[in-house]
């Protein structure tokens, strides 16, 4: 029996690291051909693909849990930049240390996404209009607080410890140990699977949907709070309106949807930090080669992602995932 | 029903209370501002003019407030400000037509989009307009005589120098005398800012000249998004950057991020946070030079305006509308930042203005039978540092 | 027994009457800030002129929406139409080419993302990604190319940028979506495809067939909307059409349509939705609201108005 387990785990392990493996042969065997030198083992590479890696990874882990479980949140970058922006200042103008900061940040994420979860429920809106409609607001707010002046932190090397390596990867490690431990150890998280699969069932017998909705969303804003402490390390954070916040969040949703068929080996969880490590491995390797950014990288990354979609959907094998992508499509 | 009665009622309710609130907030500046109404008088019209900013945050945006707010009770303007896009000309027609319909007289513009469309708007609403912290190269070049030849176009002071060659040679002067030798240079793509071009062209001739054995890099153009971190692996060695493009949020950041701020960073534009903090010997000294142009320059455009409205003109004003340069605020060390930061852009008190409202009044021809077009930019000259 | 019924109908019809509700809102909240200049007659003009182009795409959008679909695309598919259309007009000199040659773009896109989405079996929003990525970059490109920020037509507009031209537009389009929506089978089964795909495709409907169409309708609507948006600015660049995908779907949720699609979807939500939508801007600018204080404003319009028109009685928490 063991030694099947450990057969079984390194089978596992091979199919889920075969995805960021193909991408990095392909990307290494391209950028040698155009003569560039420093991809492939450089310390260099592995920081920025480690970093980037955890700030998308950390994101779409957010977005996930919310896509997996039905519901689309428009609010989620806006709760994110929210939280960064009033955590950041509130850190800095106290002299505070990185710790404070990254609880804060995650208080303040989940302060607002239970707010969102709150007008859910009493608004009895749907939830991407209800979640446009908060994301707006908490855009607005932007423009009212600290001056509209925003987040501008990432020079202080104190504050933003937790958005280098290795720090960033704490972070990282405590997104997916909330994500994992709610979705599969706690009762919440299997009753939240309950709710995604068939709703009106899910409540006939007897789950209490509110208090879960409301949960998840706590949960979700801790996951965001982890984005928004990686977010405003990093980054100027300006003021947004015009719902451009969602764009901000939802640049990191295709690992979110891509972690789905490479974690199928696995855990969900586990495939969207893989396949957000792919994606990384993927547009270092495009940078170097000059195409990082413009107009050829967008269509590169669009059909990448297409071809991604269009290999795992005929693949006859996952039936599972099938199943839950006939669902994507209803919701 | 009732519900969605009360629904109803309290949203009007929360709608007028906050649109009072924003009533509100604006005339507490009024007040506030009244303090500079003394000396000569003279007879003032009012109007009422339309400021169409590039972006809606930011120092340059807190500054603009601060001195119109500062200036609007001498020389008699109201101001209402939309906020233009830099990339979609339908949504500037929009809000240009919606300034229109909101009554302004004149309409003062910081992008150069869609213009065409907006001019012949302008036109047939009899409402002029001027441009200022903006080139509008992109008219200037494929369609002079409609926009500068236009009788509703009043003409453009510049975000610095119309013809930036100075700015370039200026930063090279600086880099050489440091003494960097590995430099690298970004810019915006040349399609959409060949301004930029031109200032790399002229920082590499200075420099070949006063340092030849600087190793300058080919230019890379930024699509509009941050530098890539791939760019700092490839020149490991490199201790100099200068970023034409805007510097202190497409290349600052990836330094940082990259542990690379002992790269010396020349960057036009200036948002007073990182780059006062971390300037010249300050912080991690990572910025060593810094550009923008002074809020007060928006006096050019005013005074043209001012003056039409008036039905009043310089007796040596141009047939052809023109652009005109401003002096721009070069900070390349820290005497220069220390004299910036007494600057209104930087301190947003109408104490440290340049003009006071009533320099604006003797500016203009309508309020002053002395006062002459070459006046007015000789003014924009004086708007540096020094 | 009859007051029941009459009960029943009214209720049927609340959402419709408060639909309309945010609009009305809208419109005397903002007449009195305004102090009347709303109803000038250079207000109205322009507000028609703002509107014409989110009204067209709205109604074609619709479609889509019904089937609880939603495009993403449209901004950049926008902003390359445009850019087109004024390329191919000033090479060839017709107009005529001009917009075909978009009108041709969009209907190619339409089979993209009915067709090849059922055909590979991916869902919808993966396309319309697909598809962002790709006119995205395109737009970008065409731009190097050309090596300018803005390009503008050569063609004289003067017709078709008047009121008069845009108001035809809207009224044929209008006339043609209304027919299509709730006179012809399209219509019908877009709305059960929204509401449930897989009882629609067991009752013997060819939903693939459907969805195409829709698409295909949409398609035309994006290329007249870009029409449109070219004649009345004369000029594209690189930044066209960004933000339109956002401002469709914000406007039709003004308008009451709810996002899930389904049966309670309307075609009036496209018109309503996109006034409301213009007046809101429109009407704060005319109030000289300070912008940092419109974005709240305008947020806590569009709950309020969501609040009112999309809420859901009872039953499980609407998705």
């Amino acid at each position: 029996m063991k030694t099947n387990k450990a057969v079984d785990f390194m089978k596992r392990f091979i199919l889920t690291m075969l995805f960021p493996l193909v991408v990095y042969i392909v990307m290494y065997i391209l950028a040698k051909s155009k003569g560039v030198t420093y991809y492939g083992l450089t310390v260099d590479m592995w920081r920025t693909v480690l970093v980037n890696t955890s700030s998308t990874a950390v994101a779409a882990l957010a977005i996930w849990l919310q896509v997996k479980n039905g519901r689309f949140d428009f609010s989620g970058g806006a709760t994110m930049v929210l939280a960064a922006i009033v955590a950041g200042n509130i850190t800095y103008n106290a002299e505070l240390g990185p710790f404070v900061f990254m609880i804060l940040c995650i208080v303040m994420g989940t302060a607002l996404s239970g707010f969102t979860a709150i007008i859910y429920i009493y608004g009895r809106l749907p939830i991407m209009i209800c979640t446009i409609g908060v994301a707006l607001l908490y855009e607005s707010v932007t423009y009212l607080i600290f001056d509209a002046k925003g987040l501008s932190i990432l020079s202080n090397a104190k504050i933003t410890l937790f958005g280098r390596m290795p720090y960033i990867l704490i972070v990282l490690a405590i997104a997916v140990a909330v994500f994992v431990v709610y979705s599969y150890c706690t009762v919440a998280g299997k009753r939240s699977k309950a709710l995604a699969n068939n709703q009106q069932s899910a409540v006939n017998i007897g789950i209490n949907e509110k208090r879960n909705v409301i949960q998840t969303f706590l949960i979700c804003g801790i996951l965001l709070g982890c984005a928004a402490c990686i977010y405003g390390s990093n980054n100027q954070v300006k003021p947004q309106s015009g719902l451009s916040t969602a764009g901000t969040l939802f640049q990191n949703i295709i690992p979110a949807y891509m972690g789905m068929f490479v974690g199928a080996a696995s855990v969900d969880a586990i495939g969207v930090v893989v396949a957000a490590f792919a994606m990384e491995i993927l547009n270092f390797g495009l940078s170097c080669i000059g195409y990082g950014s413009g107009g050829w990288q967008q269509i590169i990354v669009g059909t990448f992602m297409l071809a991604f979609y269009t290999i795992t959907a005929q693949w006859p094998r996952i039936q599972a995932a099938r199943a839950k992508k006939a669902r994507m499509a209803e919701g | 029903m009732k519900l969605k009665k009360m629904v109803a009622l309290g949203l009007a309710a929360v709608m007028s209370v906050s649109l009072l609130a924003g009533c509100g907030s604006s005339s507490d500046s009024d007040s506030a501002s009244t303090d500079g109404t003394e000396g000569t008088k003279v007879e003032t019209k009012h109007h009422k003019i339309g400021v169409g900013l590039y972006t809606d945050q930011g120092q340059s945006v807190e500054a603009i407030h601060a001195y119109l707010d500062g200036i609007q009770d001498v020389i008699d303007c109201e101001f209402q400000y939309v906020t233009l896009s830099t990339y979609d000309e339908a949504t500037n027609l929009s809000l240009v037509q919606d300034l229109i319909s909101s009554g302004c007289e004149g309409i003062i513009m910081t992008a150069d989009m869609g213009t065409n469309s907006i001019l012949a708007e302008c036109e047939s609403a009899g409402v002029y307009t001027a441009g200022f912290l903006c080139d509008f190269n992109q008219s200037y070049a494929t369609a002079h005589d409609e926009v500068f030849g236009n009788e509703y176009f009043l003409g453009t002071v510049c975000d610095g120098y119309a013809v930036p060659t100075k700015y370039g040679e200026m930063v090279a002067e600086k880099v050489a005398e440091a003494g960097y030798k590995n430099i690298g240079v970004l810019t915006f793509p040349s399609w959409a800012y060949p301004n930029q071009a031109e200032v790399d062209a002229a920082f590499r001739a200075k420099l070949k000249e006063l340092n030849p054995e600087a190793n300058v890099y080919d230019t890379v153009e930024l699509q509009f998004s941050p530098l890539e971190e791939t760019y700092l692996s490839e020149h490991p060695e490199m201790d100099c950057l200068f970023s034409v493009a805007a510097g202190a949020s497409f290349v600052y950041p990836i330094l940082v991020g990259a542990g690379k701020t002992d790269i010396a960073l020349y960057t036009t534009g200036f948002e007073a946070t990182d780059d006062i903090e971390n300037f010249g010997t300050n912080g991690n000294g990572c910025f060593k030079g810094a550009m923008c142009s002074a809020a007060e320059t928006i006096v050019y455009p005013l005074c043209l305006l001012i003056d039409k409205l008036n039905g009043t003109q310089y007796a040596d004003l141009p047939e052809v509308s023109e652009r005109v340069d401003c002096e721009p605020y070069i900070i390349l060390s820290n005497e220069d930042m220390d004299k910036m930061q007494k600057t209104l852009t930087c301190t947003l008190d109408m104490a440290d203005a340049v003009f006071s409202g009533e320099d604006v009044l003797n500016m203009c021809a309508s309020y002053n039978s002395e006062a002459t077009y070459a006046g007015l930019v000789e003014a924009m000259s004086k708007t540096g540092l020094n | 027994m009859k007051k029941h019924v009459s009960m029943v109908r009214f209720s049927e019809h609340i959402s419709d009457i408060l639909s309309y509700g945010g609009l009305v809102l809208c419109i005397v909240v903002f007449s009195i800030l305004s102090q009347g200049r709303l109803f000038n007659a250079y207000n109205i003009k322009i507000l028609v002129q703002a509107v014409c182009v989110y009204a067209i795409m709205a109604m074609g959008a619709i479609f889509i929406y019904s089937m609880g679909y939603m495009d993403i695309s449209v901004g950049s598919q926008v902003g390359v139409y445009c850019i087109l259309c004024i390329v191919v007009t000033n090479k060839t000199g017709s107009l005529l080419a001009g917009f075909l040659t978009i009108l041709a773009l969009s209907l190619i896109c339409g089979l993209i993302n009915g067709y090849v989405a059922v055909m590979l079996g991916l869902p919808s929003i993966v396309t319309s990604i697909f598809l962002m990525s790709i006119f995205g970059g395109a737009q970008l490109l065409i731009m190097e190319k050309l090596a300018i920020n803005s390009i503008s037509i050569e063609y004289d507009m003067t017709f078709f940028k008047s009121t008069e031209f845009m108001i035809f537009v809207i009224v044929v389009i209008a006339l043609i979506s209304i027919y299509l929506y709730n006179y012809t089978q399209l219509g019908e089964y877009v709305k059960s495809i929204g509401a449930n795909e897989l009882a629609t495709s067991y009752s013997g409907v060819k939903t693939v067939k459907w969805k195409v169409l829709a698409y295909v309708f949409f398609g035309i609507c994006v290329a007249v909307g870009a029409f449109m948006l070219t004649a009345r600015t004369g000029s594209a660049g690189q930044g066209t059409g960004t933000g339109y995908a956002m401002d469709i779907m914000v406007a039709l949720l003004l308008g009451g349509m709810p996002l899930s699609g389904g049966m309670k979807s309307k075609m009036s939500s496209s018109l309503i939705g996109s006034f409301t939508y213009v007046i809101l801007s429109n009407g704060l600018n005319l109030a000289g609201v300070k912008v940092e204080y419109s974005y709240v404003i305008k947020a806590v319009v569009f709950l309020a108005v969501i609040l009112v028109t999309c809420r859901k009685k009872d039953g499980v928490l609407p998705r």
